[in-house]
């Protein structure tokens, strides 16, 4: 008798966990279903009360509009959003802006893990310290140091203003990789004939690479989704996505299904970056713990 | 291949001295020794010599040329380090022809030549079924083993030897010694190796430097270290098991000088009375006695000899080492393989006066300084 | 105290197509008192038998007995046994004195009594300056001793240990084994210990188990298996420096024999070593010699082979000399003054008496000389060091033979 009960018991006990995550996962992922559903939507049907979840006809009228390739005809005509330009903007800014992080910030990195020097730990700090302090704070400064510089609304000012956002995530998490690499590893390519350059590049560099892609790919992540910089400091030739989504937003109507296409296109790029640097992480991890 | 020299090198790490003051002389195409203890200093001075540190003071020559301002990549050295120190993205074979392929003024090695010697090395070190693997998939030994090969395959000035075979199993140990020794004879190579086992030290070096505490505290033959140590820390150290150190004091009667171990009288040997005549102590000295020299046996034997009971026998299949203890202390002996022994049983015991070594207390240094080849080169 | 006996021991892990015999047919008995070494190499099968005999691991096959109980199907705590682990397995937050005094509290005694207890123990152990400290704060060889305290106090029937002392520095392991192997005679207990280094197990040991790959390969004292080694795995795995091993042809000659390899060649002239030699099949067979029994001469000898030395060792007691004899490298134990540069031509004396001889395909042994009553190995150094030629003859003495 006792042992049927033990046994229903654990039965319940064995699917509750199951029930509970599969519940928090369905409230989780829930934006992202309705603004992938939204997206699919008629202007009619995006707005219905009771929300429709399933039951509409999906359309890929508005990616045809947003990415150019049919014009949206109703309300006289009066929005027009050229997401493409956009689009183009993010793509030239982020990637440059990461490449200079990385190479302005890899060496800071190298040098802290390697050397001492007197104020290294304040030095890290301060780096560290860029992230405490809300951008907001400094952007009106900015703008003013912005349009002196005549920076304001250039691919320049941009990429250059990235920099608060990738430098100190370099900095950290590049230093504390170096510092794994086992100094004896360098010594030992430089007793067999290296110069130190060539020892950073043959074998210091490529022991890097998966602590280096996944540092890449954060910094990637952090500048694409970059809102605030990109609406206050660029206006009409060097906005990027993100603002761009905003012109969706008008005084006479909101395109929300076109929001929702616009959405969904800007973050298929990183998503698709995040695919192949997967597969290179993982490869490379294998290498990571060999000591001694 | 050349000759080392060290003047007075000495090297300090946050304050903490690892080697003090230490002067040396490595001759061209010699096989030396560097034995001691962890910590004693012997990772730090061959770092200091292939040029990864530079020492806090003093100076370094390869056949009198100062080294001082030589890149470790221009001095041609190689290195094999106690951690492997491996590329670990690069295959057994890339990470053994790195060196060959590091271009170097004027050294080139062609495809050909590259293959041809890691492969031999290869097959020398037994791993040839290796090459194509990553570091990660390798057994510590395996890992050995390729440090080593990647030092082998070239030629460089100088060899330096970090504990390079301390994880290899009995078989391989003793083959790779031997094979070691051999290479550096064919070579005529000058190798500097370091080992805190005195056996490995003793068994394969022309010469060999005695570290403590980062002081060189003797150098000469692996007969001269075993038979004349000139310190307390290197009897101590040498041998298996190593010599006894016990404190005794010194009397006087009968016109001669006598050690008292332990209630007993032991003539104190000619060579060293000159030495305890001239200092004084009164609080005793420190004197050695090495368990292959001593006597024992299960009958009594006539004075100077004194009763232990027997702590531990151990069987090695070519000796029997006795762990004897005398009131709270305890000495050790070696004799023949079958001796047995019972924990507890009354073992007589007599140490030879002429087979006594004395050190000074203090400076641990042994006494008399006078005719054993002790050096310290300044 | 108790004896420990194993009767067709089996381990098998895993089902059907994945299964992994870690353990297969094994059988041996502890003897009350005595000290067993399990030796082998790492996946030999040892740990998994210690941990049967613990009760951590199922037994899949087969019986275990601890005296005379078949304890089975007993739990580790009702086997009245003792672990000592390599990892010490000390209780972090408890002082020295609370960690020894833990069984006993279990078992129900009381203040007085505990004390008592714990303070023979601390003696025994030299432990005694120690009890209040935490483990935090003990060296490494104060806390094994304190490991081995709390096993002591439970009075076992038997300690099992596993591997306790390998990961220590070579002078505390030397100090260690000598205290490990003191205590056991002193209390007298059982003590099953396993190890890879052959040398723990030799010079502890009363007997040794010497396994390979779930299978135990010989059991007898450190003597016998040095004298006698039943395969070629057990004599290269115990003794330094190693065994020397030559694959050999039988041939016939109008004297006797003679053991052929290209330049290698030693003639045999015992008729039943002989015969049971060329009974065979196959002519070929594995010479195996250990290094200290080779006599190394500076000249020629009646018997003994020429080889150039390929490297001189140079040790505090004797000599290893790599001699090459065409393609085969053999060591050679010689005494401290023989000490031929690199290159010389020495001359090689294999005594008959000395020989092993391991079949070719499965390793094991086909016969040897043995010396009846036997006592222990003579000083064979002594004879290097006297004229060689002249006392060859008084090292060839008959003994009983065992085919196998």
């Amino acid at each position: 008798m006792r042992r049927t009960n033990f046994r229903r018991i654990s039965w319940i006990r064995r699917v509750a966990p199951y029930v509970l995550l599969t519940l928090w996962t369905v409230i989780a992922l829930f934006p992202i279903y309705w603004v992938l559903v939204t997206s699919l939507k008629n202007p009619g049907d995006v707005i219905t009360s009771p929300p429709k979840f399933f039951d509409f006809s999906p359309t890929l009228d508005n990616y045809r509009v947003v990415l150019g390739l049919a014009r949206y005809v109703g309300l006289g005509d009066i929005v027009r959003v050229d997401f493409i330009e956009y689009l183009k903007n993010s793509l030239i800014i982020i990637p440059l802006a990461v490449v200079l992080s990385l190479a302005l910030g890899l060496p800071v990195a190298y040098v802290m893990a390697r050397f001492r020097f007197k104020g290294r730990e304040n030095l890290y700090f301060f780096y560290i310290s860029l992230y405490f302090m809300p951008p907001i704070l400094i952007l009106i400064p900015l703008y003013l140091v912005f349009i002196r510089l005549r920076l304001y609304d250039t691919y320049l000012g941009l990429i250059l203003i990235l920099q608060l956002v990738n430098l100190p995530l370099v900095v950290l998490i590049m230093r504390s990789f170096f510092e794994d690499i086992s100094p004896e590893i360098e010594q030992s390519a430089l007793v067999d004939g290296r110069s130190r350059l060539g020892v950073f590049f043959k074998i210091t560099l490529p022991l890097a690479m998966p602590s280096l892609m996944s540092t890449a790919f954060l910094c990637t992540i952090f500048s694409w989704n970059n809102f605030l910089f990109g609406v206050i400091l660029s206006r009409t030739r060097t906005q990027p996505v993100t603002v761009g989504i905003l012109a969706f937003k008008s005084y006479e109507a909101i395109l929300w299904g076109q929001m929702a296409a616009a959405s969904i296109i800007t973050a298929l790029p990183v998503l698709i970056l995040a695919i192949f640097i997967q597969r290179y992480i993982v490869r490379g991890l294998t290498l990571g713990a060999v000591k001694g | 291949m050349a000759r080392v020299t060290l003047r007075n090198i000495s090297k300090e790490y946050d304050g903490i001295s690892a080697v003090r003051d230490l002067s040396l002389e490595i001759k061209d195409g010699e096989f030396l020794a560097i034995m001691g203890p962890p910590g004693s200093g012997k990772t730090s001075t061959l770092k200091m010599i292939a040029g990864i540190e530079s020492p806090s003071s003093g100076e370094i020559f390869f056949d009198d040329k100062p080294m001082e301002r030589i890149a470790p990549n221009r001095r041609n050295v190689a290195m094999v380090f106690e951690t492997y120190a491996l590329y670990p993205h690069l295959s057994v074979f890339d990470n053994i022809a790195f060196p060959l392929r590091s271009a170097r003024r004027g050294v080139r090695y062609s495809n050909e030549e590259i293959n041809k010697r890691v492969r031999d090395i290869a097959d020398l070190l037994e791993i040839s079924m290796l090459l194509e693997k990553k570091p990660a998939h390798l057994s510590g030994g395996q890992r050995q083993r390729v440090g080593l090969g990647r030092a082998l395959v070239r030629n460089p000035v100088v060899s330096l030897f970090d504990e390079p075979i301390a994880h290899l199993d009995a078989r391989l140990r003793y083959r790779l010694m031997g094979d070691l020794k051999r290479i550096q004879i064919e070579r005529k190579a000058t190798i500097l190796y370091a080992t805190p086992d005195y056996f490995e030290a003793i068994a394969i070096a022309d010469r060999v430097v005695a570290l403590f505490g980062g002081e060189m505290k003797q150098i000469g033959t692996p007969m001269e270290i075993i038979k004349h140590p000139a310190s307390a820390e290197v009897a101590r150290f040498v041998g298996d098991p190593p010599t006894n150190l016990l404190l005794a004091r010194v009397v006087r009667h009968d016109d001669r000088l006598w050690f008292k171990v332990f209630e007993n009288d032991i003539l104190v040997p000619n060579k060293t009375r000159e030495a305890l005549d001239k200092a004084n102590f009164e609080n005793g000295v420190l004197i050695g006695v090495r368990p292959s020299d001593i006597l024992v046996s299960r009958a009594e034997m006539e004075a100077p000899a004194f009763p232990t009971k027997l702590y531990v026998a151990e069987y090695f299949h070519r000796k029997t080492v006795l762990t004897l203890s005398i009131g709270a202390k305890r000495i050790r002996a070696s004799t023949t393989p079958d001796f047995g022994g019972r924990v507890g049983e009354r073992i007589w015991v007599r140490f030879p006066p002429d087979k006594i070594f004395a050190f000074d207390p203090n400076t641990l240094l042994v006494l008399p300084a006078s005719d054993q080849p002790v050096h310290r080169e300044t | 105290m108790a004896s420990i006996t194993l009767t067709n021991v089996w381990k098998i892990y895993g089902k059907g197509q994945n299964e992994i015999e870690a353990v297969t047919d094994l059988s041996l008995d502890v003897r009350d008192g005595e000290f067993l070494a399990l030796l082998g190499p790492s996946g030999c099968g040892k740990t998994s038998t210690l941990r049967m005999i613990a009760g951590l691991e199922d037994i899949t096959r087969g019986e275990i007995y601890i005296g005379s109980r078949l304890v089975n199907n007993f739990h580790p705590s009702e086997r009245d046994i003792a672990m000592v682990f390599e990892t010490y397995a000390l209780y972090q937050h408890l002082s020295v004195y609370d960690n020894i005094a833990f069984p006993l509290k279990v078992r129900g005694l009381k203040g007085g009594e505990i004390n008592a207890v714990i303070s023979k123990v601390a003696e025994t152990l030299e432990i005694g300056d120690i009890l209040k400290r935490k483990p935090t704060h003990l060296s490494d060889g104060q806390k094994q001793r304190v490991s081995i305290g709390r096993a002591i106090v439970r009075e076992p029937s038997a300690f099992l240990m596993d591997e306790p002392i390998s990961h220590l520095d070579l002078v505390l392991r030397s100090n260690m084994r000598r205290e490990i192997k003191h205590l056991q005679k002193d209390i007298g207990i059982t003590t099953v210990y396993v190890t890879h280094d052959q040398l723990e197990a030799t010079t502890m040991a009363d007997r040794i188990a010497v396994m390979k790959l779930g299978n135990l390969q010989q059991l007898a004292t450190p003597q016998e298996i040095f004298e006698s080694p039943t395969n070629t795995f057990v004599g290269s795995f115990v003794g330094e420096p190693p065994m020397n091993f030559v694959e050999v042809e039988v041939q016939k000659t109008t004297n006797g024999m003679v053991l052929k390899r290209q330049d290698f060649n030693v003639e045999m002239s015992n008729l039943a070593i002989t015969q049971a030699l060329q009974a065979r099949t196959e002519p070929r067979v594995i010479l195996g010699i250990r290094p200290m029994h080779i006599k190394a001469c500076a000249s020629l000898v009646e018997g003994s082979m020429p080889g150039s030395v390929y490297v001189t060792e140079t040790l505090d007691e004797y000599n290893i000399i790599t001699v090459e004899i065409g393609k085969q490298r053999i060591l050679v134990e010689t005494a401290p003054e023989f000490c031929p540069k690199p290159d010389e031509i020495v001359w090689l004396f294999f005594p008959e008496e000395k020989l092993h001889f391991f079949d070719l395909h499965t390793g094991q042994r086909i016969c040897s000389h043995r010396r009846t009553g036997l006592k222990g190995c003579t000083n064979d150094n002594e004879y290097n060091r006297a004229n060689c030629v002249k006392t060859i003859n008084l090292h060839l003495r008959e003994g009983a033979i065992w085919p196998e």
